[in-house]
């Protein structure tokens, strides 16, 4: 599986979610990327908190001790890093849906062909006709969802 | 250390450990699969040992894979090693 983040993209992400959200702990930081990025990318400690330190290493956030936790905050330094690092997040959640897998309209139709109950009947001039009509109507419809010209059914 | 630190600390040995079980289950397959073909040079009448060309050929894989279970470290955990040191507290003799 490719990853998502690339090279200081996760960093430049926390950067971005903690402008965003402002002073936040790990789990709250995590939950934001997670929301923001989608099912793709597993929400990891293992991955967030070596990247926290090396921000607070760089002297880009600091941390405040918080009833049990940690709060981190963007420092001087970190604010004006923000405005590198804007965009990420969108960027990362495109790479994110497009790793998704999707069904095709094509495995739709075929679930659809393989599982109807009346597929194996056989019919009449009529009832042909009026099958075809409605599968016809569905057809534009689909195209209307999947926003594609009328004239290519 | 906070409860996500904590989280982070066991989610990296977890890692580590896994990829540990993974190189010995490596190591099994190939230490098997390499009897396996000895038995089989020996009981041929044990001419030329072809059963060499396998044995260093997927040798090579071998050793790179105890590299990267063993030696190679990520960078991630290089940062969680430093800030292990400093979280730990000082022995009396100091070390």
């Amino acid at each position: 599986m490719s990853r998502v983040f690339r090279t200081h993209e996760l960093k430049q992400a926390i950067l971005e979610a903690l402008a965003e959200h402002g002073p936040a702990n790990g789990y709250v930081l995590m939950q934001i990327l997670a929301e923001r990025i989608g099912p793709a990318w597993r929400p990891s400690p293992g991955a967030v908190y070596p990247a926290l330190l090396a921000l607070e290493d760089l002297d880009l956030i600091g941390a405040i001790a918080n009833g049990g936790g940690r709060s981190y905050h963007l420092k001087p330094a970190g604010l004006a890093a923000v405005a590198g690092a804007i965009g990420t997040l969108e960027r990362v959640a495109d790479r994110a849906r497009s790793m998704e897998r999707r069904n095709h309209v094509g495995t739709l139709l075929d679930r659809f062909a393989a599982t109807h109950p009346a597929r194996h009947r056989r019919v009449d001039d009529d009832t042909e006709e009026r099958v075809e009509a409605l599968l016809s109507r569905a057809a534009e419809e689909i195209n209307v969802v999947m926003d594609l010209p009328e004239e290519r059914t | 250390m906070d409860d996500f630190a904590r989280a982070a600390f066991r989610e990296r040995e977890a890692q580590r450990i896994i990829r540990r079980r993974a190189f010995w289950l490596h190591f099994s397959v190939w230490a098997a699969t390499n009897v396996l073909l000895v038995v089989i040079w020996a009981v041929t009448g044990a001419g030329f040992p072809w059963f060499l060309f396998p044995l260093l050929g997927w040798g090579i894989g071998l050793v790179a894979h105890g590299v990267t279970a063993y030696l190679f470290t990520d960078p991630d955990d290089v940062v969680l090693e430093r800030e292990e040191r400093r979280l730990r507290p000082p022995t009396v003799d100091g070390g």
